[in-house]
């Protein structure tokens, strides 16, 4: 009950106009960036985060996050219509959305994806807010190891698992992590790497370094892209309807995508992205029509689509309630609550009610502002992808530079944006993983300090790091993810020698023979 | 006459077929062989025989590059961290954190160059664009280089619409006029929309003020 009393006080607060207009313009500008090829959730909540310090922290926490789900509504906009997918989440949205905007259904897909966010949005909501309470009662007794184990070890199993191979994720997540340490040390005001350079003293920001990263580098990816001026099709207002059949086939893997969804959602991963391919998974394990998967079945995008805004939802959980970002763009929303002078953690909750419910409530207007603006004017939103590059790049530039100058209002933050921004692109062409760069330059500071007040509570004894039951889960499920990383490639070259031995390597090159006839 | 083309036709769609039967068969067996497995060559490939270095592809030999330019600046890094004051295990001082940091990094840049060097997790070629995206590219990154060296100079109105006139100049093929009008209106537009409305304070540069404006 304090859950649901939370929320509608929450509620109240939230239809205030600031914080109205804050869900308004969050969920257009998510929608936007989601469905412009070559820029996501990460670049949007980044152009907006330093223009939100002059605002109260509500504003800025709503924003993000209603760019967040804006960009999982937009993201799947292109993968119908033009068969290339906004983001990484949008990817499995091709494989049948495409198709049936082949066979002139796009119309019902949009509606189809639409109404999946929203129900999905709406179950994690109802999910988020009941399961809150008790992630943060459980939380509360947390000490510095067990923040210690969730910051790093979280950081450190998210760097393993989204870079692909150990080195993509490692790299970019220390390279975050030491650009974090530049500056005054808070407890004693020594100055660190910073060259006798006051403009330094107060370290890099990190809405200029996630600027940098995601918005120079996106844009020189739009620049290069060679579908930059591929033209979508047209979707008309009386082609949205999806008839009965499209209707009836679409609740279960709704259903089953939002659970989905949202557990991934509370676990260090790149949650969106892998619900999406999961639900697809499942819905060709157990949907009656899993045959017509990869066709233009219905099936193929209600539950991916519902899942990586259940996934969304689900993410916010550990980094409203525990101050753990597991996405790039949520590393964003806790950096506003610290620029903001809100310290995350469990007792966000306890200390700052009226923020923590009037966030919630703020995201669940977002969600029906956003069903609103994806329904009828999705033929608007399919216009937006034919603004032309030459108009959105200088708009987009603009913006980016007022925001990183605006943040210490000092020339340093924009030769910061522009370097960075050329690291990124470096890193993104050698396949390097970049979330992990910008979520180790938040949690940096946060796992120094843990790891700081750790050594003082255990007089300097690292046992008291690994003292307690939870941390010691933490570490062991780290260790078992980086041992099985190793030995996972050393088994399949393994595997695949003796196979080759066996000659069954002749069968695989039949199997792909018979695969092309 | 007409069996001439159609003979050909067919010759360069058998061409495509082998050639897509060949690729297939290089996939699935490199799935097959997992990441770590013995490096396929085909007759195009150069001999693998002399140092290491010379036969990795660009990801690979960027990716060592990166490692390497990484492992320096990591070495610098943790010397200048061993110089400040270290603490004690109960009573940390500032230091000690980028010691452990400095550590962790030698380490990871070691195991960038490892993983290049060793290994085929991560294999193919640098896709740098080429032709009129590349040169779309380098404008876009040297206007926006220009913009930040201007703009203590120029002020922010200024150089807003010098550096949209120049994206609009190179990235469209609008008659000069119309690029003229797009950048004054963005490049006046967002700059006093953040200036007049959201109070931003922009840099003014020498011109505007000696006009008094």
């Amino acid at each position: 009950m304090d859950a649901l009393f939370g929320f509608l006080g929450g509620l109240e607060l939230a239809l205030q106009p600031e914080l109205l207009i804050a869900a308004f313009l969050g969920a257009l500008l998510g929608t936007t960036v989601g469905v412009l090829p070559g820029l996501g959730p990460i670049a949007g909540a980044a152009l907006i985060l330093p223009l939100t310090f002059n605002y109260s922290p509500a504003v800025a926490l709503i924003m993000i996050a209603g760019i967040y789900l804006g960009a999982q509504y937009g993201g799947s906009t292109t993968s119908v219509l033009l068969n290339i997918p906004g983001d990484t989440s949008a990817i499995v949205a091709t494989f049948d959305g495409h198709q049936m905007a082949k066979k002139g259904r796009a119309g019902a897909a949009l509606t189809i994806m639409a109404v999946g966010s929203f129900i999905a949005g709406t179950i994690g909501l109802i999910l988020l807010i009941f399961s809150a309470q008790f992630v943060a009662r459980f939380a509360i007794n947390f000490g510095p190891a067990e923040y210690f184990a969730m910051t790093a070890g979280g950081l450190l199993l998210l760097a393993r698992i989204t870079g692909g191979s150990l080195a993509s994720g490692l790299l970019p997540m220390i390279l975050g992590i030491a650009m974090a340490t530049v500056g005054m040390e808070m407890a004693t005001s020594y100055f660190r790497f910073t060259f006798g350079n006051l403009n330094l003293a107060l370290g890099f920001s990190i809405a200029t370094v996630a600027v940098g990263l995601y918005g120079i580098s996106e844009l020189a990816y739009m620049l290069e892209n060679k579908n930059r001026d591929a033209k979508p099709m047209k979707v008309r207002l009386r082609d949205l309807p999806p008839n009965k059949e499209e209707w009836r086939r679409s609740i279960t893997p709704w259903l089953r995508g939002s659970f989905i969804g949202f557990g991934f959602g509370l676990l260090p991963v790149p949650s969106a992205t892998l619900s999406t391919f999961t639900s697809y998974k499942i819905e060709q394990s157990v949907s009656k029509y899993r045959k017509e998967l990869g066709t233009g079945a219905v099936e193929g995008i209600a539950g991916p689509e519902a899942a990586n805004n259940s996934a969304a939802i689900g993410s916010m959980v550990p980094v409203l309630v525990l101050g753990l970002p597991f996405s790039a763009t949520l590393a964003l929303m806790l950096s506003a609550m610290i620029v903001q002078g809100i310290q995350p953690g469990p007792l966000v909750m306890e200390r700052h009610p009226d923020l923590f419910w009037s966030v919630i409530a703020a995201m669940v207007i977002a969600n029906v502002m956003l069903l609103v603006l994806n329904i009828p004017m999705v033929g608007l939103w399919a216009q937006v992808l034919r603004v032309p590059r030459h108009w959105l790049i200088p708009i987009i530039m603009l913006v980016a530079m007022i925001g990183a100058f605006s943040v210490t209002r000092n020339q340093i933050e924009l030769w910061i944006l522009f370097v960075v921004g050329i690291i990124g692109y470096l890193l993104r062409k050698l396949q390097f993983s970049l979330a992990s760069f910008l979520i180790g330059l938040v949690l940096g500071p946060l796992i120094e300090k843990y790891f700081m007040q750790g050594l003082f509570i255990g007089r300097g004894d690292l046992g008291y790091f690994v003292a307690g039951p939870i941390s010691i889960t933490i570490w062991s499920i780290v260790g078992v993810v980086f041992v099985a990383g190793l030995l996972l490639p050393i088994y399949r070259w393994v595997k695949a020698r003796r196979a080759a031995a066996r000659g069954e390597v002749v069968e695989v090159k039949h199997a792909a023979l018979s695969e092309i006839d | 006459m007409s069996a001439t083309p159609r003979k050909s036709k067919e010759a360069v769609h058998d061409t495509e077929v082998v050639t897509e039967s060949t690729q297939a068969i290089s996939k699935v067996m490199a799935d097959a062989l997992g990441p770590n497995g013995p490096s396929q060559h085909s007759e195009d490939e150069p001999d693998n025989r002399g140092p290491i270095l010379w036969h990795l592809d660009s990801i690979r030999l960027g990716r060592v590059i990166v490692g390497i330019v990484s492992l320096a600046v990591s070495i610098g890094y943790l010397m200048m961290a061993l110089d400040m004051p270290q603490g004690t295990g109960a009573q940390p001082g500032p230091g000690m954190w980028p010691v452990a940091v400095g550590g962790a990094w030698i380490v990871i840049s070691l195991i960038v160059i490892g993983e290049a060097l060793f290994t085929q997790q991560v294999v193919g070629s640098v896709d740098f664009p080429k032709g009129i995206y590349r040169r779309d590219v380098i404008l876009y990154l040297s206007a926006t280089l220009g913009f930040i060296i201007a703009l203590p100079w120029l002020g922010q109105y200024i150089a807003a619409v010098l550096y949209t006139f120049v994206l609009f100049k190179f990235l469209s093929k609008l008659p000069l006029w119309r690029v003229i009008l797009n950048s004054l209106i963005v490049g006046i537009g967002v700059s006093a929309l953040f200036i007049i409305v959201l109070q931003v304070r922009m840099p003014k540069g020498v011109i505007l003020p000696m006009l008094g404006l």
